[in-house]
């Protein structure tokens, strides 16, 4: 089997698409399948609201059971991992092999801390009886952050295929489109929990 | 480290991990909660805003997807705020 060499390519800038006046980070169907994404999430987002508007008492007590310290962290945590991989992005660019891993491995493993905030968070609500049954805005709260759990593990799978592919594969043009795009769905996951968080935790009624 | 320092998603993150903060501190203290709660939500759109142009680097202005970007922003801001704010007391 073929092996590529590993060290020849570190610190070589690499050509064409990077250098050239190319605009959009990425491939055009990932963003395609992002905008079509976050447009769902929209939609959830505002029958979430018309659910609030219908029963605004219900909803201000059940978000008081939140702790905004989590959100609040999770936040930190999406964040700061979204760095990490714009960092990531930006030393492919460069050529440089052993940044990309570092900062993808850097990146993972600050995500996956949102993972165990999240599990704690989820295991705390059913602990007290509280279930995607409980009431509206419950069932709103672990679909919401569910469905957006799910795209954070994918995430985390893809970020795991960018780092394996730096390692064994050549870090060039097609190599760059591929974290790109592999990061602009990280932040999009971050960009919803941009909303989630102060809508689920934070629209106090008063 | 100096030159991560100078990168612009490097001050975008900066000024998103402050932002969130102002969020919390805003949230834990509401005072007056109505006019907290509208400037929380317009953080967010500060700091969706924040990452469209500088992690997913929309920034130049690329067609349409800057335009769509910007267009979602708006409309989830608007609807949230909106609803909140049309929500009997």
């Amino acid at each position: 089997m073929h092996q590529p060499d590993l060290s020849a390519d570190d610190q070589q800038v690499v050509p064409t698409l990077i250098t050239d006046q190319r605009k959009l980070a990425g491939d055009e169907g990932v963003w395609f399948f992002i905008c079509a994404d976050i447009t769902l999430f929209g939609v959830l987002f505002g029958l979430f609201m018309v659910e609030r508007y219908k029963a605004v008492a219900l909803f201000e007590q059940s978000r008081l059971a939140l702790d905004p310290l989590l959100g609040a962290l999770n936040t930190l945590i999406l964040l700061s991992s979204s760095w990490l991989v714009a960092l990531a992005v930006h030393s492919a660019r460069a050529g440089q092999r052993e940044a990309v891993g570092r900062y993808l491995v850097l990146s993972m493993l600050v995500g996956a801390g949102f993972a165990v905030t999240k599990v704690f968070e989820y295991w705390h609500k059913i602990a007290a009886g509280i279930t995607l049954l409980t009431n509206d805005f419950f069932m709103f709260y672990f679909a919401l952050t569910g469905l957006h759990f799910l795209h954070f593990l994918v995430g985390l799978v893809v970020l795991g295929v960018c780092w394996f592919k730096s390692r064994h594969e050549a870090i060039d043009a097609r190599y760059v489109v591929w974290i790109e795009s592999s990061g602009c769905y990280w932040h999009m996951v971050d960009l919803l929990w941009i909303v989630l968080f102060p809508m689920l935790y934070l629209l106090h009624a008063s | 480290m100096n030159e991560i320092m100078r990168l612009p998603m490097t001050r975008a993150w900066l000024v998103l991990v402050a932002a969130t903060v102002l969020v919390f501190t805003l949230a834990e203290n509401n005072a007056p909660a109505r006019m907290a709660t509208i400037t929380i939500m317009l953080i967010a759109a500060f700091k969706l805003r924040l990452v469209f142009l500088y992690f997913m680097e929309l920034a130049s202005g690329v067609m349409p997807w800057r335009m769509f970007a910007d267009v979602w922003m708006l409309v989830v801001t608007g609807i949230i705020i909106g609803l909140y704010l049309l929500a009997p007391l």
